[in-house]
């Protein structure tokens, strides 16, 4: 169990003196202009499904679980990677959404082991966390196919474990080498 | 490509071409990149103009 439970808005904090006004599921808010919509919605204790996205590192985009939908605007962009604009009109929540994010949700887990019970990571886990959220029940691609489940363990490293099996490719570990501990590469 | 073919080799057909729309549906509006939202659309055309190499369609039921 993580031992301090902080509130993560999912991105940095902007710094602009300018603020935006724009309304999130029927409510209004007001962020500094560059917030990400993701971070204005937490502001409101509106919680975004996300996988990729943490306060302490910059947005990047790769997991599409936060997806919304903009009145006016074409397709679902992802709510960290976009900034707020004054006047927009978001949704979080809508059927189209919740059946893209099951979809997403649904081929993380077809690449993942099953595993939960004698995971190491059972009960502190966003992946887990966020199956529930979204609804997940079940996987229907089956796990014959080609996969990364039993790929080996790169234990190399005196830090860090690398398991392809149950890593989902969001660049998050790397992200926070770069950009918090400032020793990648 | 591993669902479709199982939709081809006839295995759970229907409910395996479903998930393979669903797949495409998640795609067009999921992905990232335009190619990842763009593949999804000949896959989408193939099963709605010749559903019959599918499984679907008026040439599979004469044929059952
Ligand atoms: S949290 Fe926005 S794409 Fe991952």
């Amino acid at each position: 169990m993580a031992l301090i439970q902080e509130i993560d808005y999912g991105t940095p904090a902007s710094k602009a003196e300018k603020r935006v006004t724009l309304t999130i599921d029927g409510q209004k808010v007001s962020v500094p202009e560059g917030t990400s919509i993701m971070r204005a919605a937490m502001e409101l204790n509106n919680e975004i499904p996300k996988l990729c996205a943490t306060d302490s590192v910059e947005a990047y985009g790769s997991c599409r679980l936060c997806l919304v939908e903009i009145e006016g605007r074409n397709g679902t962009p992802a709510s960290c990677t976009t900034p707020v604009a004054d006047g927009i009109v978001v949704k979080t929540q809508t059927p189209r959404l919740k059946q893209l994010r099951k979809g997403v949700m649904e081929l993380y887990i077809s690449d993942h082991p099953l595993d939960c019970l004698t995971c190491s990571a059972n009960g502190d886990c966003e992946l887990q966390d966020m199956a529930g959220v979204v609804g997940l029940r079940e996987v229907r691609y089956g796990y014959e196919g080609d996969n990364h489940i039993v790929s080996k363990k790169d234990e190399s490293n005196p830090y860090f474990t690398y398991d392809p099996a149950k890593c989902i490719v969001c660049s998050r570990c790397v992200r926070a080498c770069e950009e918090v501990q400032g020793t990648f590469g | 490509m591993e669902t479709l073919d199982k939709v081809i080799a006839n295995k759970d057909r229907e409910r395996n071409l479903q998930v393979v729309e669903d797949l495409c549906h998640t795609m067009k509006l999921g992905s990232l990149c335009a190619l990842g939202g763009f593949t999804p659309y000949p896959v989408l055309s193939a099963i709605k103009h010749f559903p019959e190499d599918f499984g679907r369609g008026h040439l599979s039921v004469a044929a059952e």
